[in-house]
């Protein structure tokens, strides 16, 4: 999967509508095939959403947004023991829209505004935040982990409910730095 | 009682506190300034011992508390097999120390241990995920050696309740050596199948009734074992299958 993380340099959805009709499991999947395929590059247009993929990552200048392609087959599912990627991947750097920081879940688990049922929330919409303080706990298997803030900035928009079940790579926070 | 040094695994290093309000706390914070990874910090006593979700862990003299620094090199999803490598390495210490004197002893999902059915031992993990997703972390275990809480909601015990007499830092020796052997089967996920397997040799029987709460919500069933991943997977009672990553679970 290393060897497909360097060669899928670039991955950029051009959003026309706000909504992307694709799940992250699907862009994996799609990835999958290009990369098995000898296509150098590959322009998917769906229902107003423009998927341009590009074999060792030449720059282009058109994406609204991009994202690192690593890593496409650690979908939820298929998360464990058979995980053949290893690799961090910054998927809390991709700006989802201008000016604004999308802050996405590493790992599949349970969202928590509250470090503990009784204590107020981390951060609530419109708080100013410092790079490295906590925007909420993920649970899984009782591991809590603390997701911080990427950025100094403001918390624009908090995308789940506590207690949330969370699925890799989905969105929690909005920031706007 | 000499309890400030204990003797580690090559590799691993130490930071005995005579107090501290937490070692999975204080584990963090070293994490934080940069401190490297396989540190074990530990101390006599416990101000403000954490369970899971903020949980208060009732830290009573005499027993152990201790966290294992860790900088896992692998993602945050496979991170969380760490409690199954942790459980193991609780399970297979307290047997090195029980000697000829070997107890009950069984893993409950996902790393408590039981002795004789009530808990002698919990894990905590906890990790910071920073910008990029590279994870602190730390594995916290609370080992009951000498006493054991009597509040809370499921029924406890401490090793010296079934004459197993051993100091914190005798307990800290067995525990490093064995956290050090399972983590090395781990390998960063590479052996979790292993894991997984000496896992489930060691838990209660498959088909044990169980309840987990999950929030509100109370699910009632059958043990199925493990999946692939460390899910529990329980059998409902209408026949229906559910994977279970979140929730306590209460023996029936």
């Amino acid at each position: 999967m290393a060897a497909c993380q360097a060669a899928w340099g670039q991955c950029v959805a051009k959003q026309r509508e706000s909504v992307v009709p694709l799940t992250f499991k699907e862009v994996a999947e799609i990835l999958k095939l290009i990369d098995a395929s000898e296509c150098d590059e590959v322009v998917l247009e769906l229902e107003g959403t423009r998927l341009v993929v590009r074999r060792n990552g030449s720059p282009t200048t058109d994406g609204v947004a991009s994202s690192s392609a690593s890593d496409p087959g650690q979908a939820p599912a298929q998360s464990g023991a058979e995980d053949p990627a290893p690799v961090m991947r910054p998927q809390t750097e991709t700006p989802g829209k201008a000016g604004l920081l999308d802050v996405r879940s590493p790992m599949v688990g349970t969202f928590y505004r509250r470090p503990s049922p009784d204590e107020p929330p981390f951060v609530e919409e419109g708080a100013q935040v410092k790079k490295g303080d906590t925007l909420c706990l993920i649970e899984v298997m009782k591991l809590f982990t603390a997701i911080e803030a990427p950025e100094d900035g403001t918390v624009a928009e908090i995308a789940q409910d506590d207690g949330a079940v969370i699925e890799f790579d989905q969105l929690l926070f909005r920031m706007r730095t | 009682m000499d309890t400030d040094r204990v003797t580690l695994p090559e590799n691993f290093r130490q930071r005995f506190y005579s107090e501290l309000d937490s070692t999975n706390a204080e584990g963090l914070r070293l994490l934080a300034a940069g401190e490297d990874g396989n540190q074990w910090v530990w101390a006599l006593h416990q101000t403000g011992g954490r369970g899971r979700h903020g949980r208060r862990w009732q830290s009573l003299a005499g027993n152990l508390f201790a966290s294992l620094t860790l900088r896992p090199q692998c993602a945050a999803h496979t991170a969380s097999q760490l409690g199954f490598v942790g459980a193991l390495a609780v399970h297979d210490a307290v047997v090195a120390l029980a000697g000829k004197n070997q107890p009950d002893l069984k893993l409950k999902w996902p790393n408590d241990l039981l002795l004789n059915g009530k808990k002698a031992a919990g894990l905590l993990l906890e990790s910071t995920s920073d910008g990029a997703g590279r994870l602190s972390l730390v594995l916290g275990v609370g080992l009951n050696l000498a006493a054991h809480p009597q509040d809370v909601p499921f029924p406890s015990t401490d090793l010296a309740c079934h004459g197993i007499d051993v100091n914190p830092r005798e307990a800290l020796e067995a525990l490093a050596d064995k956290t050090a052997k399972w983590l090395s089967v781990w390998n960063d996920g590479a052996g979790f199948e292993e894991i997984r397997t000496a896992w489930d040799e060691r838990s209660l029987p498959k088909g044990t009734a169980l309840q987990v709460r999950v929030g509100d919500d109370r699910l009632n069933g059958l043990y199925r074992g493990l999946d692939q991943t460390g899910g529990l997977m329980l059998v409902q009672d209408d026949g229906s299958e559910r994977r279970i990553t979140t929730g306590d679970v209460f023996p029936l």
